[in-house]
């Protein structure tokens, strides 16, 4: 039996869920069951469009059978729409009930805190994971049905990179939800929540490779957000990390490469600024 | 003297249901509650009384691991509450301040949940409740109105029979017949062995049903006093219409009446104590019309405690 917290999430989602299955779905179907009408217009489209507007629209050919479905389905709208449904669940796990106060409810049962994370997380993930794959699941129907040539290999691989898509979009928003206003730690206690309280931004953590300021990002079990300074001392300006435009670097062993999660974690900051959408994906 | 314990108290773990030591939370430079100290036994009732802010909603959070504490620690039936979390909270009912509920089922789907993610729950116990409660469990929870809502949140709290209840305001939202109702839960539930922490800014409720209260003002425990003694000290707001205007000196005299104002025919006083003295006064003139009533807690009764007289054993002269 699953555990009651993932039925309850699925529940309580069901409304959204359907709604989202079928636009999806809807959305597939019709695009790709047009695909024999639309072959005349095809050529006429194609030419009518300058090259850098159908590079835009992620279109290589839009007579080819696959083509087609990677101009229509695979490329802008199809993996927009399994993304902002992707989004909106992944920032119900835990984000919406603590801002409502739902939570205080859930968490009053008997689960720890890292298991609730987990079912909650596991519930959406599984939901969306099913609502991503919804389109390679009607093609493989579609596509031998109206007798496109295309193996059902290249379908499955597409409908892969889209479920990978998801995943790894889905993993952000409900990863960032902030902690409980009033579960903020202390100073004194660990931090209380089972994921980390920041999130290197993309490019501080591909450039530092967890090399070089691997303690800016030591999360969950330390106490107190870590910083690259040791405990206790003001980061004061430092030639090490002169090279960046920044009046008071923190002043540690970081590489300058690392100096954007240092800032932010000396600044104060405990997220990322909206703008840098950290992939924290199910690597 | 804050954080006075009483003389009775045992020593041992198995005996306390609640205990505090030097509890103590800020929100940054904010007091949610500080150096809080405090035993519960098992199988008592414990009313927790303060004014609003006073710090009784982070202590309950801290006693369930929503909060975690900046200093000092607490147990609950002797077992960390963030340690052994999920094996204490099998054996809590909770009740928060505000309550929101997760998703919009129905009543009854969402005691289902509560029941399952509790390990399975009886469901008869759950539909004695409700109807104790007289409430319709096949309603949206969403749609309820504030007062079915609590109801619905204390089903939750006392379905599966929990060893120890942290309700917080329990009340809120209740009619009279209803609040009647639930003390009368309590009660039961104390006869039953559980034990009761419930939070409240009303001291008559908590009178009805408690054994001993802890008061709280500004984020510090002012007093524990067991509940006979309060009854002793109730302070009263007593208003008496008469026929002809009286004079002020026939009552100001009076043992335990003070704030004594006379306008025209209208007598308006505070009696601390026992209300005879004054009747007999009073029954000289012919009397229209009478008002008697306790007053709000957080404006007589807390600066009772803080305005000289101190917790403890201490009573005003004359009562």
């Amino acid at each position: 039996m699953l555990p009651a917290l993932v039925r309850k999430t699925w529940r309580d989602d069901r409304l959204a869920l359907i709604g989202w299955a079928g636009g999806v779905a809807a959305f597939t179907g019709i695009y790709a069951s047009f695909y024999s009408q639309f072959q005349g217009a095809a050529e006429l489209k194609q030419d009518a469009l300058p090259q850098g507007m159908l590079d835009f629209l992620g279109i290589a050919d839009m007579l080819s059978p696959a083509g087609y479905l990677q101009a229509t389905i695979f490329s802008l709208v199809g993996p927009l729409l399994v993304l902002m449904c992707a989004i909106t669940l992944a920032a119900r796990t835990i984000a919406r009930p603590e801002e409502d106060g739902g939570m205080e409810l859930m968490l009053a049962n008997p689960v720890t805190r890292a298991s609730f994370a987990w079912q909650r997380v596991a519930a959406a993930g599984s939901a969306l994971t099913g609502i991503a794959a919804i389109p390679g699941i009607l093609l493989m129907i579609i596509v031998p049905w109206i007798g496109m040539d295309i193996p059902l290999s290249n379908v499955a691989a597409a409908s892969a990179g889209l479920v990978a898509l998801v995943w790894s979009f889905a993993a952000s928003p409900s990863s960032l939800a902030p902690p409980p206003e009033n579960g903020l730690p202390s100073s004194r206690s660990p931090v209380a929540l089972p994921w980390p309280r920041t999130w290197p931004t993309p490019s501080a953590a591909c450039s530092t490779g967890g090399t070089g300021c691997a303690g800016c990002h030591r999360s969950t079990t330390s106490s107190a957000p870590t910083r690259c300074t040791p405990a206790g001392t003001r980061p004061s300006f430092s030639p090490s990390c002169s090279s960046v435009r920044q009046p008071r670097p923190p002043e540690s062993s970081c590489s300058t490469a690392a100096t954007s999660v240092c800032r932010r974690e000396a600044g104060g900051l405990r997220f990322p600024a909206a703008t840098s959408t950290p992939t924290r994906n199910s690597r | 003297m804050p954080g006075r314990k009483t003389s009775d108290d045992v020593g041992m773990t198995s005996d306390i249901a609640l205990l505090t030591e030097d509890l103590t939370k800020f929100y940054g430079q904010r007091r949610g509650i500080e150096g809080l100290s405090l035993e519960v036994r098992a199988g008592e009732v414990v009313g927790f009384l303060g004014p609003n802010g006073a710090g009784k909603t982070t202590t309950i959070r801290l006693l369930l691991d929503f909060l975690r504490p900046t200093r000092g620690h607490s147990t609950v039936l002797g077992l960390d509450p963030r340690r052994d979390k999920a094996a204490l909270h099998r054996q809590i009912g909770y009740l928060p301040g505000e309550l929101v509920f997760p998703g919009r089922d129905k009543a009854e789907d969402l005691l289902r949940f509560f029941a399952a993610a509790r390990g399975g729950v009886a469901w008869a116990q759950v539909t004695a409740l409700a109807e104790r409660l007289d409430l319709d469990l096949s309603r949206s929870v969403r749609t309820m109105s504030k007062g079915n809502k609590q109801k619905v949140g204390l089903v939750q709290a006392f379905m599966h029979r929990p060893a120890v209840l942290v309700l917080d305001e329990p009340t809120s939202g209740l009619d009279p017949l209803m609040q009647q109702e639930f003390l009368a839960m309590v009660r039961d539930a104390s006869v039953a062995g559980q034990t009761v922490f419930m939070s409240s800014h009303v001291l008559a409720e908590v009178q009805q049903a408690a054994d001993r209260v802890a008061i709280v003002r500004d984020g510090q425990l002012a007093a524990v006093e067991r509940v006979e003694s309060l009854g002793k000290r109730a302070v009263r707001a007593v208003e008496i219409h008469f026929h002809d205007p009286v004079d002020p000196a026939e009552f100001s005299g009076l043992p335990g009446v003070s704030d004594v104002v006379v306008s025209g025919p209208v007598l308006k006083c505070t009696i601390d104590g026992r209300i005879d003295p004054l009747i007999k006064a009073a029954a000289r003139h012919e009397v229209v019309d009478m008002l008697s009533a306790e007053p709000d807690l957080e404006e007589t009764f807390l600066s009772f405690y803080y305005h000289g007289e101190g917790a403890g054993d201490a009573s005003r002269a004359g009562a």
